[in-house]
């Protein structure tokens, strides 16, 4: 019944999208968002039953329902840019452009980026997303900048008044040798239902590196289905860190493709997560080519009855001879009523590769605790430090010194612990 | 063959010298035996009792009037064929083959033989020349090691031996068939009880049309003093294999079982689907050993056995311990999920696994470890070895539940690749809910090391013989597990599947 | 004089064993009393229930630190009236810094005596001066917690945290296993430097060797979770003469 009710809304809103587009509507952007639709519909939302989604259910806020103005309030406008941004564009070589069916029909490097590294038929909340994705962000680097200052996209649903379905779609285009911080962090305001389903894709050129940052960090309303796709290019570099401090329902997929050779990719995540909060993290690592090389650490901290997904593809295509792959995943629970599921997942189809995944679900160290107090620090102080320097070592990996603070920060007085960077 | 000795202490594998110098002997033997085809691939000529190919309500009927069992099997069977028709053949696993005509399989074969022979005197001679193929030769076997061994050919089980000696001491080994008429309360008290009927498609298939397989009942404080072994064996064309395997081991008693299998050399491909369940009540341990060696096809991916077996253990009481030891370098697809519930507290389950794949095969094998009770405990170790154009996949579920306060699992997984056309798969589910529990999980894959073959040539071992012998290091924490007898044909097995996999 | 450490028939064991069978020992200021025995006497037990290890249980008599009950006291509050139990097997703690660490373990102690929290640049000048007791590198300062340390800067570092924190009593838990003669002589002179007229030492240990070092006023043997004989640092080159196995035998005759 409620799929019904979600499925109907979200093609209502698909033709009172379409209606507005005037002169666009046979445009390239607008084809994109009908194949979305047709996927879409094809697809259907998915249940427990489907192996991608068997841990988290999404069925129990899917129905909600949103107004068909979804796009008109589609929090990112040109104002939203231009304040979010303030200052940013000011550094030499970002460009930050809204993502209109214009921009699309007259650039082609955006028409060919959009839908390259997310394509609709992967992921039925992908085909969602482009089915109604308008007025979305496209952020490029040009060729050798190096930028200093992190770029800043918050996506913030308003479900003040109605329930919301926001669709946020972000490109970002790193040109060769460029280096950029992205961060991208997702918010609801307002005690209605929000659903805020978005796709970032990323391109990383030659010799580019593309520092990543997802971060969700708002309780109780926030239900966020995110999909974030990377591309690299010969010697490029992508680093994601996904750090999760709360949220009703989120799931962050991430899929990194490897796409020339020398390239390499690091991904780490944290999940601090307390109360009812579900996040659950799905990333893939895809090596197409030889000689590339990923790591993977994700580290989750579970209290009251919170419950955490990891689930970690790493996949060697047959050609993609000299691969090194590592992942791993550790989970502490901290209460009778937390879970966690992991699935690590090594799909190998060429021999001279190096891969390994470990995954451990446990508990502090009870001799660690005694060390400590027996040094003169209280046993709940101790289990703080030592749950945040579980997490911490996952957080010294970011670069950028101010983020790096920040997420430790916020971290920290989530588990109501002290920092103790290293 | 010279063992060349100060070698190997230097390798990183850690592998002895004088495990070298045994495997040197060892192939030599073997390049006389076998010439890079499936050893037990011959067709041994006894006339069989064939039903017609086809599955219906009439030939479960028919099967069970053949065994002469009671009225409550029969509706047993027949509720198990009335689930099976509603379900679904399972499309998930990892590995893809034709689809299975369930009409085209004959359900039923067995030596024409009325009665079964009461020593080995009255055993079709053709019968005994074909377990001296095998390399089972029974007298030997039983003379030298004492292993009981029931052997079944296709579906009827042919002879058990030291049953009487194994009666004195209330240990009850027989065909599944005999117990069912002999002892129908303990059948029917545990038949189903850890395997449902409706569990899997499968499964199934099994309880409407078992044909034959072993029971095994060990008393109150007995430990069983020999090895219990059954071979399994399809001889007949078109024949499906379906044979049912039921052990109980009661309070504070213990049981080693071993189980090998081998099938000739068909063009066509032919269904093995078995239900292994087992029990252990409190303070009891199980130790279930398998060599499956089913023919894997040629190396075009001609024939060969599909294998899908359910095999689950239960570890009902306090203590007791279930542990399942596999080598599976058989059949062309394999789907086996050797599995414990770790019911009672502080029990123990325990799961090793060599599977080693060549040429067309396909094998998605793992284990499912269910902690419920408290304190318990389980280790996986599984080692999977893809050559050829072969698929190798570890599926695996640890579950802890909320009950299972202070419950601890230990899994590692590793694959070896041999040549650049294999696969190696890993899909370990670890389902935690217990914050006392403490589970572990490591997996890596990677390919014989160059330097490591170089290092094996350079003295003189060439790159098959090293091979072969860097596969039986990597799989010795496995093979270790295995009684004595079988460890050294595990060893050789492995050898064979792998001739011909490089250079 | 209050002695700092009173014992007095102290049994005590893990889960249904008892391992201490009534140990009395009377530790004054200024003195350095030697534990030894044979593997598996209790020695380590000792240790553990004197630093408050959880997973032993105190069945019997008593313990007073400085007056006060010790056993009731959790490990931290033991820590912060003065006792330090330096670690056999010191435990490695990834993601906090050795310099952090004591930096949290420091004010720990001085909040308990009513001290401010030394300021950033003070606190640091001392790490700098006291690991010089133990010539310890100062990058040691910003790695994580014996990660990844040899067996020999983990015993330095337990030293450097027992200057940092001043004990009344340090109860030095076989010290020299695992250490080569030079870590051994730098860990032992720390010890020294750290004795004054108000604190006391007890050395755990099997081996005589490293009463060369550490100067012992007195020896005790411990056998079968007793205290069996006692007496001077003469008696521990009496023990590396002629091993234990005379003690036992008397021991025996005299029960």
């Amino acid at each position: 019944m409620s799929i019904d009710a979600f499925n109907d809304n979200v093609r209502d809103a698909f033709i009172a999208l379409t209606s507005q587009l005037n002169g666009h509507a046979a445009g390239p952007f607008q084809t994109k968002r009908r194949s979305g639709f047709d996927s879409f519909v094809a697809q259907g939302i998915p249940t427990t039953r489907h192996e991608e989604w068997k841990y988290s259910n999404v069925l129990p806020f899917i129905g909600l329902q949103f107004s068909e103005r979804t796009s008109e309030h589609d929090l990112i406008t040109r104002e939203d840019v231009s304040q979010v941004l303030d200052g940013l564009t000011k550094d030499s070589g970002v460009t930050v452009q809204v993502l209109t069916d214009e921009l699309v029909a007259r650039d082609e490097v955006v028409r060919n980026a959009l839908g390259q590294t997310a394509p609709v038929d992967v992921h039925p909340f992908v085909a969602l997303n482009t089915s109604l994705a308008n007025n979305g962000l496209v952020i490029r680097v040009a060729r050798g900048a190096q930028i200093q200052r992190p770029i800043h996209i918050a996506v913030v649903s308003d479900a003040r008044s109605a329930d919301v379905l926001a669709t946020p779609r972000i490109l970002v285009l790193a040109d060769e040798g460029s280096i950029i911080d992205v961060v991208e962090s997702h918010h609801a305001v307002g005690d209605k239902i929000s659903l805020d389903v978005g796709v970032t894709e990323i391109s990383v050129a030659e010799n580019a590196h593309v520092r990543y940052h997802k971060i969700i960090d708002d309780t109780v309303v926030l239900r966020h289905i995110g999909y974030t796709a990377a591309r690299v290019y010969r010697n490029g570099r992508f680093t994601s860190h996904s750090v999760s401090i709360g949220g009703a329902f989120v799931r962050n997929d991430l899929v990194v493709k490897l796409a020339d050779i020398a390239s390499e990719t690091y991904l780490y995540g944290v999940s601090v997560l307390n109360e009812k909060d579900h996040v659950d993290n799905h990333t893939v690592v895809d090596h197409a080519v030889p000689h590339c090389h990923s790591e993977e650490l994700y580290k989750g901290i579970y209290d009251g009855a919170s419950s955490g997904v990891f689930n970690g593809k790493i996949f060697v295509r047959p050609q993609a001879q000299k691969t090194t792959a590592y992942q791993s995943n550790h989970s502490i629970l901290l209460s009778d009523k937390a879970q966690i599921n992991a699935k690590p997942q090594l799909e190998i189809w060429a021999d001279d590769v190096k891969c390994s995944h470990g995954a451990t679900s446990g508990q502090l160290n009870d001799e660690a605790i005694f060390y400590l107090r027996s040094r003169g620090i209280d046993a709940d102080r101790a289990r703080a430090l030592l749950t945040y320097a579980f997490i911490a070592e996952v957080l010294e990996h970011i670069d950028h010194e101010g983020l790096r603070l920040y997420c430790e920060g916020r971290v920290a007085k989530k588990l109501d612990a002290e920092p103790f960077a290293l | 063959m010279q063992a060349p000795s100060l070698l190997i202490v230097d390798l990183e594998s850690g592998l002895k010298w004088s495990y070298i110098c045994a495997m040197a002997q060892d192939s030599a033997i073997l390049d006389e035996v076998v010439q890079n085809e499936y050893k037990y691939g011959f067709v041994t000529d006894i006339e069989q009792d064939l039903l017609p190919k086809g599955l219906s309500e009439d030939v479960i009927r028919f099967i069970s009037a053949k065994k002469e069992e009671p009225e409550w099997m029969l509706a047993w069977r027949l509720k198990a064929y009335a689930q099976w028709l509603k379900m679904k053949e399972p499309m998930w696993s990892n590995v893809t083959h034709p689809r299975i005509d369930f009409q085209d399989i004959i359900y039923w074969a067995s030596p024409r033989k009325k009665e079964g022979p009461a020593s080995l005197d009255e055993v079709d001679p053709e019968l005994l020349a074909t377990f001296a193929k095998l390399g089972i030769p029974i007298e030997e076997q039983k003379m030298l090691t004492g292993v009981a061994v029931d052997i079944v050919l296709d579906s009827v089980s042919v002879k058990t031996t030291f049953q009487d000696k194994l009666a004195e001491l209330g240990i009850i080994f027989c065909p599944i068939s005999e117990a069912i008429r002999e002892h129908p309360e303990l059948v029917k008290q545990y038949i189903g009880s850890v395997v449902p009927t409706n569990d899997n498609y499968y499964s199934a298939l099994n309880s409407a049309v078992f044909s034959d397989g072993s029971f095994v009942f060990i008393p109150k404080g007995v430990r069983c003093p020999i090895e219990l072994s059954t071979y399994f064996r399809i001889n007949a064309r078109n024949t499906g294999q379906f044979e049912r395997t039921l052990i109980i081991a009661e309070e504070g008693s213990y049981v080693s079982y071993l189980e090998g299998c081998t099938a000739p050399q068909r063009d066509e491909n032919q269904l093995h689907a078995a239900v292994v369940e087992l029990v252990a009540h409190t303070d009891a341990e199980i130790k279930y050993s398998t060599v499956q060696n089913w023919y894997p096809g040629d190396k075009d991916g001609k024939g060969g056995i599909y294998n899908f077996v359910t095999k689950r253990g239960v570890c009902e009481g306090p203590r007791s311990k279930i542990s399942w030891t596999q080598v599976e370098t058989g059949s062309a697809i394999t789907w086996k999920y050797p599995s414990v519930i770790l019911k009672g507290d502080h029990s123990i389950g325990e799961f090793y696994s060599v599977a080693v794949t060549n040429h067309m095969q396909q094998a998605d094998t793992g284990t499912k470890m269910i902690h419920i009770g408290k304190n318990t405990r389980s280790r996986i170790v599984s080692k999977g070895i893809s050559a050829g154009t072969s698929q190798n996949s570890y599926r695996g579920l640890v579950k802890v539940l909320k009950t299972s306060t202070g419950a601890r699992n230990y899994s590692q997984c590793d694959s070896l690749l041999i040549g650049d056309a294999c696969g190696a798969h890993t899909f370990p589910y670890l389902e935690v809910a217990n914050k006392t529990a403490t589970v572990e999980h490591e997996a890596t894959t990677s390919k014989i090391g160059e330097d490591i073959l170089f290092y094996c040539n350079q003295r003189g071992i060439d790159t098959e013989a090293a091979v072969a012998l860097i596969v039986n290091g990597y799989a010795r924490e496995v093979l270790n597990q295995l009684p004595m007898e079988f460890a050294v044909e595990a060893q050789k097995l492995l050898a064979i599947s792998l001739e011909g996999s490089v250079g | 004089m209050t002695p700092i450490l009173q014992i007095t028939e102290l049994t005590a064991g893990i889960e249904d064993r008892e391992i201490l069978k009534g140990i009395s020992l009377t530790v004054n200021p200024g003195e350095v009393h030697a534990i030894m025995g044979p593997n598996g006497s209790g020695k380590s037990t000792l240790a553990s229930v004197l630093a408050g290890r959880a997973d032993y249980a105190v069945s019997g008599g008593s313990v007073l630190f400085n007056g006060k009950d010790l056993l009731e006291l959790s490990p931290e509050e033991r820590a912060r009236e003065g006792m330090f139990l330096e670690f056999q097997y010191p435990v490695e703690i990834p993601g906090v810094s050795t310099a952090n660490f004591l930096k949290t373990s420091v004010n720990e102690l001085r909040k308990h005596r009513g001290q401010e929290p030394l300021a950033p640049a003070a606190f640091l000048a001392m790490m700098r001066e006291r690991m010089k007791l133990v010539e310890m590198d100062q990058s040691f300062l910003s790695r994580s917690l014996n990660e990844g340390f040899s067996g020999g800067e983990k015993k330095r570092n337990e030293i450097f945290q027992m200057a940092m924190l001043e004990p009344t009593l340090a109860v030095l838990d076989e010290t020299d296993s695992g250490l080569d003669i030079d870590a051994l002589r730098i860990v032992a002179s720390g010890v020294n430097a750290l004795r004054t007229k108000e604190n006391a030492t007890i050395v755990i240990t099997h081996y005589q060797r490293l009463l060369d070092h550490i100067v012992p006023d007195v020896v005790h043997v411990l056998w079968n979770g007793r205290i069996v004989r006692s007496g001077g640092k003469e008696l521990a080159l009496e023990l590396e003469k002629r091993g234990y196995d005379w003690i036992k035998q008397e021991s025996v005759e005299e029960v």
